[in-house]
C-alpha cells in the first residue's frame, strides 16, 4: 500500500457533474476530486461512465448545466480542450495519440514547438526538451527513432514524457497496463510512483484489481453513471470493491431451461496466439451458454473461431462428435453454425434493403431454380413466416430495414440466420443499444429457440443479461477461461470476481469444475 | 550524427537506391550510350518538370490525400500563359513564372477547400477538377498548339550552366532545368524539415485524430497542401513551356499517373505521414531512367506505360502488405503467459 507523502490538496474538483446523451444519462451528480501527488483510481464496468467523465475533464464533452469544475481555484461550468490543457490536465488515451511517422523527440516536444513563437522549428530545443522529459522519467529511448518502431511499452513512455513537457499537473491514464507484460507493468508503476512524488495527480483507470491495490491512494467506483463510492484504498478490499462494481439490479425473472440435451458442440483446448489460449467447453442442445468477461478478455475472438472468422492455431472443435475446421463463415454456416454479430447495423444487415431481402439473404439460393431465377412468391412466403415467428413489427416484408427500431432490427438479424436452420446459434452482445422492453423480447426469443432444441451461445458483457438467460456461464479473462459457472448458482459478484484479475483466488479449480 | 546516417541507410531510401542501381545497370546493358554525358543531361532536362510537380504531389500525399488534377493544372497554366505570351508578346520571365504559380495556386485552393471544408474525398474532388479543366481547354484551344512564343522564353529553356563548347558543335553543360528542380527541392525540404507548418503536415498525415487532439487545424493544413501542389504545378508548367518552345494542350493527359508514380516509387506512403524530398528525388530519377532506358532499348512507349504502371502497383501493394502487418502487430493485446507472476 503506498504510504502518504507531502500534504495533498485537491487541485481539481468536480461538483454535481451530470451528462445526458439523447436517451441516456451517462453521468449523474458526480462529485469527484483529485489531489496533487495522489493516484486516484477510477473503477467501473464497461459503460459505467468512466470515459464520459474523462472526456469532460479533457474538454471534449460539455457537462449538463448545474455542475461546476474547479481547477486550482478557478471555477468553470465546462472546459474547452485548450483550458483543460493549460491547467495541465493531460489525458493519455489507450492509443497514446502519438504521431507514428515522427521521431521520438518530436513526438515528445511537438506541442511545445507548435505553441512557441515564430514559424520555424527549433530542433535543438526539441532535442533538449525531449531528453529532459525522458530523464525526468528515468528512462532512455533513442530520440531519433520513429515512434512506430517502438514497442507498446515504449510508446507509452513517450506519451507520458510528452505529458511532462506540457507541464502536466493531472495525468489521466486510461487502461495504461492493458497492453503491457507484467515486467513492463512493474516498470510503469515505478514511473507512476515517481510522478506522484513529483506532485502530479494521477487518475488511473484499470480493470485489474491487483494493480489498483498496488498503486492507488484513493478509489472511486462508478456504476451506470452513478458515483457509488470514493474511499481511501486502505479502507477497501477486493470483495467490497467487486460488490460495489456490480450492484446492479437483476430482473427477478430468470429464464432457465432444462439443460439435459445431448452435447452437440465440444471445444477442446483451442488456442490462437495473441487471441485466446487453451479454451475448452461443451455445449448442449437446448441450452444457452453465456460467455462473459471484460472488454479485451478474448470473448469475441474465441467465438469468431467457431464461426471460421478467426481459425485457431491448435486444438479441436467437434460438432456432433465430428471434427470440424471452419475456415470461413460460409463453411461454418453449411455445418450448421450461425453467428449474429455485435454491430448489427454494419455487419449484420443491409440497411437500405427491405426486411424480406435481408431475412432471406443467407438462403437465397434455395429459392432459385436451375437457371438461377428466383421464385419470389416462395421467398415472400418464407419471409412472412419468419416475420411472424419472431414477431417483427411492423410486420411488412417490404419495409426498409433502416426504419425499424433497434430491437426489431436485431430480430431480423436473428431471423436471417434462423432461416438456415442452424444447430448452433451464436449471438454477440444481442441487446447492445436496445431499450429494456425489446431486450426482454430478445431474451424470450433466445430462450424459445433453445427450448426448440437449438444450442445457443450468447456473448455479453452485461451481467444481468447473462444471469437472466444463461443455463451455464463461461467467464473469460485475458484470453483464457477463468471459470464455468452454473446459471442457477451464479451471481453478479461471482462472475465479476472471475472476470477481474486477482478477483478470485481459486480460479484454477473453478476452471475445471 | 552517426546514428542518423545509420537510420537513413536503414530507411526506405536505401532500398530505392538499390532499385535505382538495378535500373541503371539494365539501361546500360541495353545501350552503352546510357552513361554518356549528353544522355544524362537529357534525362535531367526532360525530367525536371516531372520532378517539380512531384514535390507538390509529395506534400499532398503526406497529408494522406492525392491530387489527380495535376495534369490538368499543368495544361491549364501552359495554355493560359502561352496564349498570353503569343497574343501580346509579353516576355518578362519572372512575371510569367509568378503568374503560372498563381494560377496553379488558385486551382489548388479550390481543390483544398472542396476537400477540407466539404469533406469530398480527394480523389473525387481532384478528378472532377481535372475533368472540368480538360473540358475547358478543349473548348478554349480546340486542341490547337500555341507556337508563336517570345524568343526569350525559348532561349531560357536552352540555358546551360558551366557550358563548354561540345565536340560535335553546340555547347555542353548542365541544363538550367537542373537548377530549377534543385531550387524546388530546397524549398520543399525546408518547408518539411524546418517549418512548423511542414512538421504539422507530417504529423497530421501520420495520425489525424492525434493531430486534432493536440490542437492542429487539420482543415487549413490540408488546404495548404493542395495550394502548394498547385503552385509547384504552375512552376513546372512554365518550365515545360520553355523547354518545348510551344504549348500542346494535350501534352499532360494522363500525366498525373507519372507524378504520383514518381512520388510512390520514392517511398512515400499513400496513407500519409511518410515520405521525403530525397526519396522523391530518387523516385523521379528512377522514373526518368526507366523511361530513358526503355527508349534507348528501343522498346515501344506503349510498353513503357505498361511496365511503369506495373512497377507502381507492385510498390504500392508491397507497402500495403507491410502496413497491414504492422497494424496487426500493433493492435493485438498481449496475453500474459501463465505463471508469469500475478
Amino acid at each position: 500500500m503506498p504510504e502518504h507523502h507531502t500534504p495533498k490538496r485537491p487541485y481539481l474538483r468536480l461538483h454535481n457533474i451530470s451528462k445526458t446523451f439523447p436517451g441516456v444519462k451517462a453521468l449523474s451528480n458526480i462529485d469527484f476530486d483529485v489531489r496533487l501527488g495522489e493516484v486516484h483510481a477510477l473503477i467501473g464496468e464497461n459503460g459505467a461512465g468512466k470515459s464520459t467523465l474523462i472526456k469532460i475533464l479533457a474538454g471534449v464533452y460539455k457537462p449538463d448545466p448545474g455542475g461546476t469544475i474547479e481547477i486550482d481555484g478557478k471555477v468553470y461550468n465546462a472546459l474547452t480542450t485548450r483550458e483543460s490543457m493549460h491547467h495541465g490536465i493531460i489525458a493519455i488515451y489507450q492509443d497514446f495519440s502519438l504521431f507514428p511517422t515522427l521521431s521520438v523527440k518530436e513526438n515528445i516536444a511537438f506541442s511545445e514547438q507548435i505553441e512557441s513563437k515564430g514559424w520555424l522549428v527549433n530542433w535543438r530545443k526539441v532535442e533538449k526538451s525531449a531528453k529532459q522529459a525522458l530523464d525526468n522519467l528515468g528512462v532512455s529511448i533513442d530520440l531519433n527513432v520513429r515512434a512506430n518502431m517502438l514497442s507498446t511499452a515504449r510508446q507509452q513512455l513517450v506519451a507520458i514524457a510528452r505529458a511532462l513537457v506540457y507541464d502536466a499537473r493531472i495525468l489521466i491514464m486510461d487502461e495504461p497496463t492493458s497492453a503491457l507484460s507484467s515486467s513492463e507493468v512493474d516498470a510503469l508503476f515505478q514511473i507512476v510512483d515517481r510522478l506522484r512524488k513529483r506532485g502530479i495527480g494521477i487518475i488511473f483507470i484499470s480493470h485489474k484489481l491487483d494493480e489498483l491495490f498496488r498503486i492507488a491512494d484513493r478509489m472511486t467506483v462508478l456504476r451506470d453513471g452513478l458515483q457509488i463510492t470514493t474511499a481511501n484504498a486502505q479502507e477497501m478490499n477486493r470483495k467490497k470493491l467487486i460488490s460495489l462494481m456490480v450492484g446492479r439490479e437483476v430482473s427477478d425473472e430468470r429464464m432457465l431451461g432444462k439443460n439435459d440435451g445431448e452435447v452437440i458442440l465440444q471445444v477442446k483446448n483451442i488456442s490462437k496466439k495473441g487471441n485466446f489460449e487453451d479454451i475448452s467447453f461443451d455445449l448442449r442442445r437446448g441450452e444457452i451458454l453465456g460467455v462473459t468477461g471484460l472488454v479485451g478478455a478474448g470473448r469475441t475472438e474465441t467465438i469468431q473461431a467457431l464461426f471460421g472468422l478467426n481459425p485457431p492455431d491448435s486444438g479441436d472443435i467437434l460438432l456432433e462428435g465430428k471434427k470440424i475446421t471452419p475456415k470461413s463463415p460460409a463453411e461454418a454456416e453449411k455445418l450448421g453454425i450461425a453467428f449474429v454479430p455485435e454491430s448489427r447495423q454494419t455487419e449484420g444487415l443491409i440497411l437500405q434493403q427491405n426486411v424480406e431481402s435481408n431475412i432471406t439473404l443467407p438462403i437465397l439460393r434455395t429459392f432459385a431454380n436451375r437457371a438461377m431465377r428466383i421464385d419470389f412468391k416462395r421467398r415472400r412466403r418464407r419471409a412472412e413466416e419468419l416475420i411472424r415467428q419472431l414477431d417483427v413489427r411492423p410486420s411488412y416484408p417490404h419495409m426498409e430495414t433502416a426504419k425499424l427500431s433497434g430491437g426489431n432490427q436485431q430480430k431480423i438479424v436473428i431471423a436471417k440466420w434462423l432461416a438456415t436452420n442452424p444447430k448452433v446459434l451464436i449471438v454477440d452482445e444481442p441487446t447492445n443499444g436496445i431499450d429494456v422492453g425489446a431486450k426482454n423480447e430478445i431474451h424470450r426469443l433466445l430462450r424459445s429457440l433453445a427450448d426448440q432444441g437449438m444450442a445457443v451461445i450468447m456473448v455479453s458483457s452485461e451481467l444481468p443479461e447473462i444471469l437472466t438467460v444463461s443455463d451455464r456461464v463461461l467467464v473469460m479473462r485475458q484470453g483464457r477461461v477463468s471459470a464455468v459457472v452454473d446459471g442457477v448458482s451464479a451471481s453478479q459478484e461471482l462472475l465479476m470476481s472471475h472476470s477481474v484479475q486477482g478477483g478470485h483466488h481459486k480460479e484454477q479449480e473453478a476452471a475445471h469444475e | 550524427m552517426n546514428e542518423r546516417i545509420k537510420q537513413t541507410l536503414k530507411a526506405k531510401e536505401a532500398s530505392i537506391v538499390i532499385m535505382l542501381l538495378v535500373v541503371m545497370l539494365f539501361a546500360w546493358v541495353m545501350n552503352a550510350a546510357f552513361f554518356s554525358f549528353e544522355n544524362q543531361m537529357d534525362v535531367i532536362k526532360s525530367n525536371a518538370v516531372l520532378g517539380i510537380a512531384s514535390l507538390g504531389m509529395l506534400v499532398v500525399i503526406l497529408t494522406g490525400g492525392i491530387d489527380v488534377s495535376i495534369g490538368g493544372q499543368l495544361a491549364l497554366v501552359t495554355v493560359l500563359t502561352g496564349q498570353l505570351m503569343a497574343d501580346t508578346g509579353f516576355d518578362n520571365l519572372i512575371v510569367i513564372y509568378l503568374l503560372g504559380i498563381a494560377i496553379g495556386g488558385v486551382i489548388g485552393l479550390i481543390n483544398g477547400l472542396m476537400i477540407s471544408r466539404l469533406n469530398l474525398p480527394p480523389i473525387i474532388a481532384t478528378l472532377g477538377m481535372n475533368t472540368i479543366i480538360n473540358g475547358f481547354l478543349k473548348f478554349y484551344t480546340n486542341g490547337a498548339w500555341i507556337n508563336q512564343l517570345p524568343q526569350k522564353i525559348n532561349d531560357f529553356g536552352m540555358v546551360k550552366l558551366f557550358s563548354v563548347p561540345g565536340a560535335v558543335g553546340g555547347a555542353v553543360g548542365f541544363p538550367i532545368q537542373f537548377l530549377l528542380f534543385a531550387a524546388a527541392m530546397l524549398i520543399t525540404w525546408f518547408l518539411l524539415k524546418w517549418t512548423k507548418l511542414g512538421r504539422s503536415i507530417m504529423a497530421m498525415g501520420g495520425n489525424r485524430v492525434s493531430a486534432e487532439r493536440i490542437g492542429l487545424n487539420n482543415k487549413n493544413l490540408t488546404t495548404f497542401a493542395y495550394v502548394f501542389s498547385g503552385m509547384m504545378a504552375g512552376f513546372a508548367a512554365i518550365t515545360f513551356t520553355s523547354i518545348m518552345k510551344s504549348v500542346d494542350p494535350n501534352a499532360f493527359i494522363g500525366y498525373e499517373m507519372n507524378v504520383i508514380g514518381a512520388v510512390v516509387l520514392g517511398g512515400a506512403l499513400l496513407s500519409g505521414g511518410s515520405g521525403s524530398v530525397l526519396g522523391t528525388f530518387l523516385g523521379v530519377t528512377m522514373f526518368a531512367y526507366i523511361s530513358n532506358g526503355l527508349t534507348l532499348a528501343k522498346i515501344s512507349t506503349y510498353w513503357q506505360s505498361i511496365i511503369v504502371g506495373s512497377i507502381i502497383l507492385l510498390v504500392v501493394s508491397f507497402d500495403m502488405i507491410k502496413l497491414r502487418r504492422e497494424a496487426r502487430r500493433m493492435t493485438k493485446v498481449d496475453i500474459v503467459p501463465i505463471g508469469s507472476g500475478r
